[in-house]
């Protein structure tokens, strides 16, 4: 018993001290538990912070993969881009592949490659259709745009891209065999093209402080505005804040103009905030290299051209064309006085003999009548310019007629003379030089007649018969086939227009008339002068339309020996009798005594009152052997390569001329010249940008547009930010000026005021001629930026420069399907719904004038995109996906060259001009 | 009877005790030094551990903000940064006798000393005050508009909570991001990108946080005594140059105006647990010492210097 108690307290004092041992233990164990699970947690979370950081790694690798097949592939000048959408039709690519962006040569024309990932090593075109049916999301596939916009609208779904992953394989992964090729990760990435989108931060010209009402409105049309949000969102707030000046990046417009998320991102695919072009080159056929800068200051050969010495190059297109005076006057003074001719629409010669009363000499008398046409839409001086010679108009004609003169005299032929026109002894192909009286300012489309009579005495003398008027006595003329040559000259030398070779065939005067004698100072009135010679341009209906077309009325030369178009367009006659060949009221290109400058006078073209801020504004320039409107239409043909070749900068004559900077300000994104598209980017002294290509070398074009773009919206868009408003009384919604830098002078919709026009001329069309602006519906602008990209899609490949984008005719082809150019009552007075306008009229809209306000702005190809990469990393012995990251680069081409033993003026080859990442940031997974 | 008595009261005679006293205190002195070391260890990769995941928070933050900084080659100042040399910028520095000094011993940088280990960089009694504009990733959770923010880190001594007492004082990192839309009002408003002139109220998301953050929202991490960054420009050689900051040189850098960087390092020194402790101590005054250098040599002992090199991912147009 004793035992057993002494044991029992025994045990009990064993058991004391293994409890305590194990409580220890327990709370020892209890902490490496602690500390195993603490080192576990950080562990685990070092690891995901690991693979976090490889799927970020990742992400960037697919970035600078797309960076470096960018610059690859569109590097060089003669590279364009465009999205797939461009040869959709040709493969019928389902809808929602044309944001592919692809590359193809200028050159030659062939395709380079698809800019998104597995790609890389196809240059076929046709590899697109590779994916198609598009890929889904998956396994395989990734989002990369608009994931988070609502699904269930099929308009959605098509804005939403995904693209298949790119693995990423490495070897020598513990516990594999060392060269076993083990996937880590995936990447994957998609170039958008931004240039096709229309960009939201364009704005609007900035009047110049000094300007004058008319200088306003002139100015405020020759680029378009900023693109009307409400496009994109009816909750837009329009309303323009300071802080516009500051943006430039797309998800900015959310905050400033209230756009919400979906509709932003809605827009993904037709909106960017501001896309920046390099003023290059990519010409096809062309050396490619920089632009020139046709605003660069004058220094003119024969300074007759005051805006820049390189216009000289751009006008050497045509030999005569360089008497046009292209200045834009300093602002807030009136109209500039332009000395540049007038047109002679109709002219008529006619010849009379009379026999001098007092000594029986024979005298020529010479009816001159020519109208004389102001086409332009300001005031025309005939005064020549630099002379201090009284004020001189002259008409030139040489290769006059000579008669053979028969004198019948008791009806037998008693004499022949051979006279001409001219002084005794002078030859008869000798000029003769007829002044013209009298000169004065002639008002916008102002049409004046002169009338004036010269007598000339012959030489001859009828000393041996006194003709009386007897029947038996009398006259007999006629004339070989002769070929005159009509000039308008300053009476200096100067040409301003000239018709050379008029083809009259001989006049025969077979019955006998009579030679009255006159008096001395007796004029013979024009009825009585039996022998004429006239021409006129055809101005009755289709024919004005076709001269409008086909030849330009400036002239400078029209040869009828080698020019067929001038034979069809312009009549000539030498038949006296003719009723149609007088001067009458019926033709548009009749004289008229309005006094007053009305809406109702006849107004052509255009000429440059303010600084044109693109080549597309010099459209009523004369080019040989060009038409009316040629720069810009698709008649233009060659010549449609100054836009490629050229922009206006509108820099300063001088860098002091401080008046002439709109914005002082050097800081973001600078654009101080009167041209709101360039932009001058970093530190850059202004005197820095003189020189032959220099500006083109630091300055970037804002706002640049792709004219490949395949998207009707922002076609749409781009062409309704032309709305100006205040316009005089009024506001204009989608215009278009034929005439832009006289744009002040029109309404939208002007109304003939004198009954005579009512009266005579075709009410269909006759409003055609005197409207200045265009004003187009918006369900009109819609229906137009549908055909646009009907029109472009239908050639397959993307234009490959802006003059091959024109002479396609895309724009005018669009225009040719739609209503725009039929007239409407609502517009034009008297007008059938079905009638269509004179082609070429000033009403009748044409490519051109739709370029005007985009062309500051427009290129063949992008030079923004922004780069959506994607990265995951992989668990490899799991295979299980531990990390997943997003990125969006903007990625800018910029003047500079990859390879800067290059001449960076001269075509960029190789690797092309550098791309910069110029923004950057992570995206997670909503904002996908 | 007197058996039992004697068996009664037969105990541990004193040598048991003292045997069994002494084993006691041996296997208690052998377990208080195992549990001590244990909960040292504890203690100091519990530390290690809070001042990573810091670090960790910081690091990440501070790439993922810089990889996203904006730069234009304007005569804006898109990305500023000062070593602060008072403690007076933020106007809510809650000084102390003995905190961080402000004087030389607090700025140590010389980036062409090659035997200056750079994690012994210091960089001012209020550290690096770095802002920028950047796409900030969390701007659409921030609740702002757009994808250009504002954003700045400064280092602040302050309680690190509005409710805080003073006795929890600690050098607090901030984290500010001004709203999108203020950004852009700001900007407007200085007619350019002039992160320098950044100022206004001090309210959520406005431009007066980058100067002067918000206690709450805008703390990212408690125990940092300082924060640093040296600027680099990749030449064309793809060799790394100093920008800021050079010996000798200013103690400020104004961007694009000074320069354009490629890349930038990020220092940060993070106190443990036991260093907080022992600096909060100190600074109320509750270790007696007259030894100038006991701030540093406290923080030297009981901190971990963080770097990492973050490569501006965008270039100035």
């Amino acid at each position: 018993m004793s035992t057993k108690t002494g044991s029992h307290k025994k045990n009990r004092r064993r058991g004391f001290v293994l409890v305590l041992t194990l409580a220890l233990l327990s709370f020892l164990l209890l902490l490496v538990v602690a500390l195993a699970a603490s080192l576990r947690i950080e562990t685990q979370t070092a690891f995901n912070n690991t693979q976090w950081n490889n799927a970020r790694q990742n992400a960037l690798l697919g970035l600078h993969v797309a960076l470096g097949q960018l610059q690859e592939l569109a590097g060089p000048d003669q590279r364009v881009t465009a999205t797939a959408g461009i040869v959709s039709e040709k493969y019928s690519l389902p809808e929602g592949h044309a944001h592919w962006t692809g590359v193809w040569d200028s050159s030659t024309g062939n395709f380079e490659g698809w800019l998104t990932s597995g790609f890389i090593e196809s240059e076929l075109e046709s590899s697109i259709t590779e994916q198609a049916p598009l890929p889904s999301p998956g396994n395989d596939s990734v989002w990369i745009v608009n994931r988070s916009v609502d699904a269930g609208d099929p308009d959605d779904e098509l804005n939403k891209i995904v693209i298949k992953r790119q693995p990423i394989r490495n070897s020598g992964i513990p516990g594999f065999a060392p060269n076993d090729k083990i996937t880590t990760g995936n990447y994957a990435y998609w170039v958008s093209d931004e240039g096709v989108k229309t960009s939201a931060l364009k704005t609007a010209v900035q009047i110049p402080n000094q300007s004058t009402l008319a200088e306003t409105n002139r100015i405020k049309q020759l680029s378009n505005r900023a693109v009307d949000l409400k496009k994109i969102s009816s909750q837009a707030n329009v309303e323009r804040s300071p802080e516009i000046d500051y943006l430039f990046t797309f998800q900015q417009l959310e905050g400033i103009y209230g756009i919400s998320e979906d509709s932003l991102a809605r827009s993904f695919h037709h909106v960017t905030a501001a896309s920046i072009g390099v003023y290059a080159n990519t010409l096809s056929g062309g050396n490619g290299g920089l632009k020139g800068d046709l605003s660069q200051p004058a220094s003119l050969i024969d300074g007759t051209l005051s805006v820049n010495r390189d216009l000289n190059d751009f006008l050497a297109f045509g030999d005569e064309a360089t008497y046009i005076e292209l200045r834009g006057l300093p602002l807030g003074n009136s109209d500039p006085q332009f000395t540049i001719p007038l047109v002679v629409p109709e002219f008529s010669l006619r010849f009379g003999l009379t026999r001098s009363s007092n000594d029986g000499s024979i005298n020529i008398e010479l009816n001159l009548q020519a109208d004389l046409w102001n086409p332009f839409t300001l005031p025309l001086n005939t005064v020549p310019k630099n002379s201090s010679e009284p004020p001189q108009l002259f008409l030139e004609i040489v290769v006059l007629p000579v008669f053979d003169v028969v004198y019948y005299n008791g009806g037998t032929e008693h004499a022949t003379y051979r006279i001409s026109a001219k002084e005794p002894g002078e030859d008869p192909e000798d000029l003769l030089e007829l002044p013209i009286t009298p000169l004065r300012e002639y008002r916008p489309g102002e049409i004046s007649n002169v009338n004036e009579t010269f007598s000339f005495f012959s030489g001859e003398m009828f000393a041996d018969a006194t003709p009386d008027s007897s029947d038996d006595d009398a006259f007999t003329i006629s004339t070989s086939e002769t070929s005159l040559k009509v000039a308008l000259t300053d009476g200096n030398g100067t040409v301003y227009q000239e018709f050379i070779g008029i083809p009259f065939s001989g006049i025969e005067r077979a019955e006998p008339f009579e030679m009255p004698p006159v008096a001395d100072g007796e004029i013979l009135p024009a009825s009585e002068m039996r022998i004429q010679y006239w021409f006129r341009f055809l101005d009755e209906g289709s024919a004005l339309e076709d001269w409008a077309t086909k030849l330009d009325p400036r002239g400078p030369r029209f040869n009828f020996e080698t020019d067929l178009e001038v034979g069809q367009l312009i009549e000539v006659g030498n038949d006296i009798y003719s009723a149609d060949v007088r001067f009458d009221e019926t033709d548009l290109f009749s004289s008229s005594s309005a006094s007053t400058e009305t809406d109702d006078l006849i107004r052509f073209f255009d000429l440059p009152t303010i600084e044109p801020l693109s080549v597309a504004s010099l459209r009523h320039l004369i080019f040989d052997e060009g038409t009316p409107n040629f720069l810009g239409n698709p008649e233009a043909t060659i010549q449609n390569q100054v836009f490629d070749e050229w922009f206006l900068s509108s820099l300063p004559d001088q860098p002091s001329e401080a008046s002439r900077l709109i914005n002082a300000s050097t800081t973001h994104f600078t654009r101080p010249f009167l041209n709101p598209h360039t932009l001058i980017v970093g530190d850059t002294d202004i005197t820095d940008l003189y020189g032959a290509q220099a500006i083109a070398e630091k300055a970037f074009l804002f706002g640049a547009f792709n004219i490949n773009c395949t998207s009707p919206e922002v076609w749409e868009m781009v062409l309704s930010g032309n709305d100006i408003d205040p316009w005089r009384d009024d506001e204009l919604e989608n215009p278009f000026f034929r005439f832009p830098f006289t744009a002040d002078r029109f309404h939208k919709n002007p109304t003939f005021r004198r009954s005579w026009y009512k009266t005579h001329i075709d009410p269909d069309w006759a409003a055609s001629f005197t409207i200045g602006v265009r004003e187009i519906t918006d369900d009109q602008l819609e229906a137009l930026a549908e055909e646009i990209v009907k029109q472009t899609v239908s050639w397959d490949s993307p234009s490959r420069s802006v003059a091959e984008f024109l002479n396609r005719g895309i724009i005018a082809n669009a225009i040719d399907q739609t209503n725009i150019n039929t007239t409407t009552s609502s517009t034009y007075e008297d007008a059938s719904a079905t009638t269509k306008m004179p082609r070429n009229s000033p009403a009748f809209l044409n490519q051109a004038e739709v370029l005007n306000p985009i062309a500051p702005f427009i290129q063949a190809r992008s030079d923004t995109f922004r780069i959506r990469a994607y990265g995951d990393a992989i668990n490899p012995i799991t295979g299980r996906l531990e990390g997943r990251a997003w990125c969006e680069a903007w990625v800018q081409r910029t003047p500079e060259l990859m390879d800067s033993s290059q001449d960076i003026q001269g075509s960029a080859t190789g690797l092309g001009r550098k791309f910069k990442i110029v923004h950057f940031k992570w995206l997670d997974e909503s904002q996908i | 009877m007197t058996k039992l008595k004697q068996k009664s009261i037969e105990g541990f005679t004193i040598i048991e005790l003292l045997v069994a006293s002494s084993v006691s205190i041996v296997l208690m002195g052998l377990f208080l030094s195992v549990t001590t070391n244990i909960l040292d260890a504890w203690g100091q990769s519990r530390d290690s551990l809070s001042s990573n995941a810091k670090a960790r928070i910081i690091l990440n933050t501070l790439s993922t903000d810089l990889e996203s900084a904006i730069f234009r080659n304007d005569r804006g100042v898109w990305l500023a940064c000062d070593i602060l040399e008072t403690t007076t910028n933020s106007g809510h520095w809650n000084t102390a006798a003995n905190q961080k000094p402000s004087n030389e011993t607090s700025l140590l940088v010389d980036t062409e000393n090659e035997d200056l280990d750079s994690d012994d960089y210091r960089f001012g009694v209020g550290g690096s005050w770095i802002r920028f504009f950047a796409s900030a990733a969390d701007a659409s959770v921030s609740g702002s508009f757009g994808d250009v923010n504002a954003v700045a880190y400064q280092m602040i001594r302050r309680e690190p909570r509005s409710r805080s007492s003073t006795a929890d004082e600690s050098y607090n990192l901030y984290r500010s991001i001004v709203r999108s839309d203020y950004t852009m009002q700001e900007v407007a408003e200085d007619q350019g990108f002039f992160i320098d002139q950044f100022e206004g109220e001090e309210f959520e998301g406005q431009a007066g946080e980058i100067i002067s953050p918000r206690n709450d929202a805008s703390l990212i991490a408690r125990d940092v005594v300082d924060l640093g960054a040296v600027f680099y420009r990749r030449d064309s050689s793809n060799r790394n140059h100093v920008l800021f900051p050079k010996q000798g040189g200013p103690k400020q850098i104004r961007i694009p105006l000074d320069g354009i960087p490629t890349s930038v390092d990020i220092f940060v020194r993070i106190l443990d647990e036991e260093g907080a402790k022992r600096i909060n101590a100190y600074e109320r005054g509750l270790i007696p010492t007259t030894d100038p250098d006991f701030w540093w040599n406290t923080v030297e002992q009981f901190s971990t210097v963080y770097s990492k090199r973050i490569y501006f991912q965008a270039e100035s147009l």
